[in-house]
């Protein structure tokens, strides 16, 4: 190996006998091109970056199909902005969860929104609001025994009282055990924890690094705070956004995804529609219709519905639906009498469907 | 609680959720099913099935 280069702060280049070139910085190899030119880095850090490498999905609050506010109740799983989960521990329905447009200025920052978690205004029921994404086990096998870094960018609101907020990565050795399941996970182990942050009125960047087990089979996030004191002020609340969690050990600039794509990736999980649609009296009384998803669902879905809904100036109640298979569903309306097998189209409606396959 | 309901004719089963009605498929990747395979191995019942 012959030295082309060495200067003090661990900076040195070489080349071998085979041709090929490295340059290390702080003692440590980051770049080698070989004979033929092919180039191995160890990171690269740019605004345009290759895509796709945030594990977590809707890291940046961007898609909100259930509503833009929910109110949490203590000990429930809710699932509010998409993908995103929440649990609490404060007494009563005494908080809230929101969209907000708060969100960290400056060059190559892209987040739309951020999450609000709030305890209600008045409030003298203390404990934590949590709020966690399960990763979908078929998108993270290939962390285990991996190095990973999970990112994000947090601030408080004025009248924060929850103190300093532990961001965690769990991970279980059995498969989507899902998030009603999260504080049970069989051999759950935290690969990051302990690193707390105490948000200020300031959006601020923070990052944590761990190395997943290499029997991982499963993949959570959390935050959770240290837990709201006192009586809570207008603003109680802490403000999240710009979620990553990437292999390697350094936190790269945010994985920018267009809207569309990262719409279709929450929609593997959960989708809902107005009723629109035509239906076929199959049985002289009822009408049943058929509904493709938009995305094939992660399991054949739950299925919920609200609402009226009019046949050509006919109402038909909404009985029953349910998934069949994982690309469909029918539901079977009533009070419609006709030839069987007759298609009728849908002239007014209320309310709709709701299809989740969460984790 | 639970409920099991069969619509012989569209030969759809599934389990509905008596707090608010969802319908619930038997697979066993979808977590409220999860749910609901546990609270049977407490030892409930659903309410039977209708036709």
């Amino acid at each position: 190996m012959t030295t082309l280069n060495s200067v003090p702060n661990g900076l040195l280049s070489t080349v071998d006998a085979t041709g090929t070139l490295t340059v290390q910085t702080n003692s440590v190899n980051a770049l080698a091109i070989d004979n033929n030119q092919n180039a191995t880095m160890n990171y690269i850090s740019a605004q345009n970056t290759f895509g796709f490498k945030n594990r977590v999905i809707n890291g940046a609050m961007n898609i909100w199909q259930r509503g833009t506010s929910f109110s949490i109740a203590s000990g429930s799983f809710v699932y509010t902005t998409d993908r995103w989960c929440v649990i609490s521990s404060v007494t009563g329905t005494s908080g809230t969860v929101s969209q907000s447009t708060s969100v960290p200025t400056g060059a190559g920052n892209i987040f739309p929104y951020s999450i609000k978690v709030q305890r209600n205004s008045g409030v003298t029921a203390t404990g934590a609001i949590n709020i966690l994404q399960v990763v979908e086990s078929t998108n993270m096998y290939d962390l285990a025994g991996q190095s990973v870094t999970l990112s994000f960018w947090i601030k408080a609101g004025a009248n924060y009282t929850g103190g300093s907020i532990n961001p965690i990565v769990q991970t279980g050795t059995v498969a989507d055990q899902g998030s009603t399941n999260f504080y049970s996970w069989t051999g759950t182990t935290y690969p990051i924890a302990g690193n707390n942050v105490t948000p200020t009125t300031t959006w601020t960047k923070y990052s944590a690094t761990g190395t997943i087990p290499s029997n991982a089979l499963e993949l959570g996030i959390t935050f959770v705070p240290t837990g709201f004191t006192g009586t809570a002020g207008a603003d109680d609340s802490y403000y999240i956004t710009g979620v990553q969690l990437e292999k390697g050990s350094i936190a790269t600039p945010f994985d920018y995804r267009d809207y569309g794509r990262e719409l279709q990736m929450c929609q593997r999980y959960y989708e809902q529609d107005a009723w629109s649609a035509v239906g076929v009296n199959t049985n002289g009384s009822n009408i049943n219709w058929i509904m493709f998803y938009k995305v094939p669902k992660r399991a054949t879905p739950t299925l919920s519905v609200s609402g009226t809904v009019t046949f050509q100036g006919i109402a038909a109640g909404i009985s029953q639906g349910a998934a069949s298979g994982n690309i469909n569903w029918i539901v079977g309306g009533t009070s419609r009498s006709g030839s069987t097998y007759q298609a009728y189209y849908v002239t007014s409606d209320s309310g709709g469907w709701y299809s989740s396959a969460e984790l | 609680m639970y409920k099991l309901i069969n619509i012989t004719t569209t030969n759809l089963q599934w389990v509905q959720r008596i707090s608010d009605g969802a319908s619930i498929p038997f697979d066993e990747h979808n977590t409220d099913y999860q749910e609901y395979l546990k609270w049977i191995a407490l030892g409930n019942t659903p309410q039977s099935a209708n036709t």
